[in-house]
């Protein structure tokens, strides 16, 4: 079909004018001309016959399709893109706090608890801390006393390096063998300090 | 499963009253002491860490030649329980608080020959004659726990 000029400026607008997509300025121009010109009401004819056409087309090929599981394929691919760690902090806290509060509650108080042991452990074991009792440098005899029964005299030696000995010698008493011996000592075992006998060497 | 919201709490609570209960029972005096039984006889080797003990026992004239460690234990003493030591010759040596006073505490020593009352110290260790056994003596070795070394 020959475009006369009359129609020439008006052909390329048919196909958006059918598809709705002109200006409306454009849109009312187009309907008046096609409302007075036979060649352009038949052209508009064929291409809205043609796009019936190829909807129809389409749809028997989109009838060929199982798209029964269309949507679960597709969101099972979809991922939610991870937000930076400085976005999710606060998210998270929000959701931890709001709805998982008693849980925060229970940890926090778990972790006072804890940090306060550990605390209180720490004060406890302090190096600079003596152990209960030790409060002597060195230990010190204070008394010692052999049993009646035992037919021994208790006897004290001090080491070189000042720890004390304390031994239990036979000592039988003519005529009174059953009593038993004492001494009461009272000083700080020293160095050098061979308080009490010696024993005589060999086992004892 | 669903839990009940109040079982965390509770076994906070439960927690924080286990440690108050410890602390409550730590207040009651406690001193620890390290025990120890060596043989001293003239049969057999010596243990090589005892070869400090066997010269310093030698030099007060003790002769024997072997020195072996038997047993060692921590004791915690308190004053109301004494804490017992077995002897291998069937016997047993007694050691208890006697007194602890401006943090000294004084340690009665019960052995089958008698007893002897001391000051613990920090440094050294208190040797005490626990009896005879297999031809030889036993000794009983008290030493500051670890912690009270310096």
């Amino acid at each position: 079909m020959a475009v006369s000029p009359a129609c020439r400026p008006y052909v390329p607008q048919l196909s958006p004018f059918i598809d709705g997509e002109l200006s409306p300025d454009d849109r009312v121009m187009t309907e008046r001309h096609v409302s007075s010109c036979a060649d352009c009401t038949a052209r508009v004819a064929d291409l809205r016959a043609q796009s019936g056409l190829l909807r129809v087309g389409y749809e028997m090929l989109a009838d060929d399709v199982d798209f029964r599981a269309f949507t679960q394929q597709v969101m099972a691919k979809a991922k939610p893109e991870p937000l930076p760690p400085l976005e999710r902090l606060p998210v998270v806290v929000y959701e931890l706090f709001t709805h998982r509060w008693p849980l925060m509650v229970g940890a926090v108080a778990s972790v006072a608890v804890a940090g306060a042991a550990v605390v209180g452990i720490g004060l406890f074991n302090r190096t600079d801390r003596l152990p209960a009792g030790y409060g002597s440098r060195r230990p010190i005899i204070q008394t010692i006393s052999s049993d009646a029964n035992s037919h021994t005299a208790p006897l004290l030696l001090t080491m070189e390096n000042g720890d004390p000995i304390v031994w239990f010698v036979d000592h039988i008493h003519p005529g009174d063998e059953s009593q038993g011996g004492a001494m009461k000592v009272d000083s700080e075992a020293q160095p050098g300090n061979k308080g009490g006998q010696r024993a005589k060497g060999g086992d004892l | 499963m669903t839990r009940p919201e109040g079982g965390f709490a509770r076994a906070v609570l439960l927690i924080s009253a286990s440690l108050t209960f410890s602390l409550q029972a730590s207040a009651e005096p406690q001193v620890e002491v390290m025990a120890e039984v060596v043989h001293a006889s003239n049969q057999g080797s010596s243990d090589s860490a005892l070869a400090n003990m066997k010269a310093m026992f030698s030099k007060e004239g003790f002769g024997f030649t072997s020195y072996r460690r038997l047993s060692s234990a921590r004791l915690a003493l308190q004053k109301a329980k004494a804490a017992e030591v077995s002897l291998p010759n069937g016997k047993a040596a007694t050691i208890k608080l006697d007194e602890l006073k401006d943090g000294k505490a004084h340690l009665k020593v019960s052995v089958p020959s008698g007893e002897t009352v001391y000051t613990l110290g920090r440094e050294g260790s208190v040797f005490v004659d626990a009896g005879i056994y297999q031809g030889g003596s036993l000794i009983l070795v008290l030493s500051p726990v670890a912690g009270a070394k310096y």
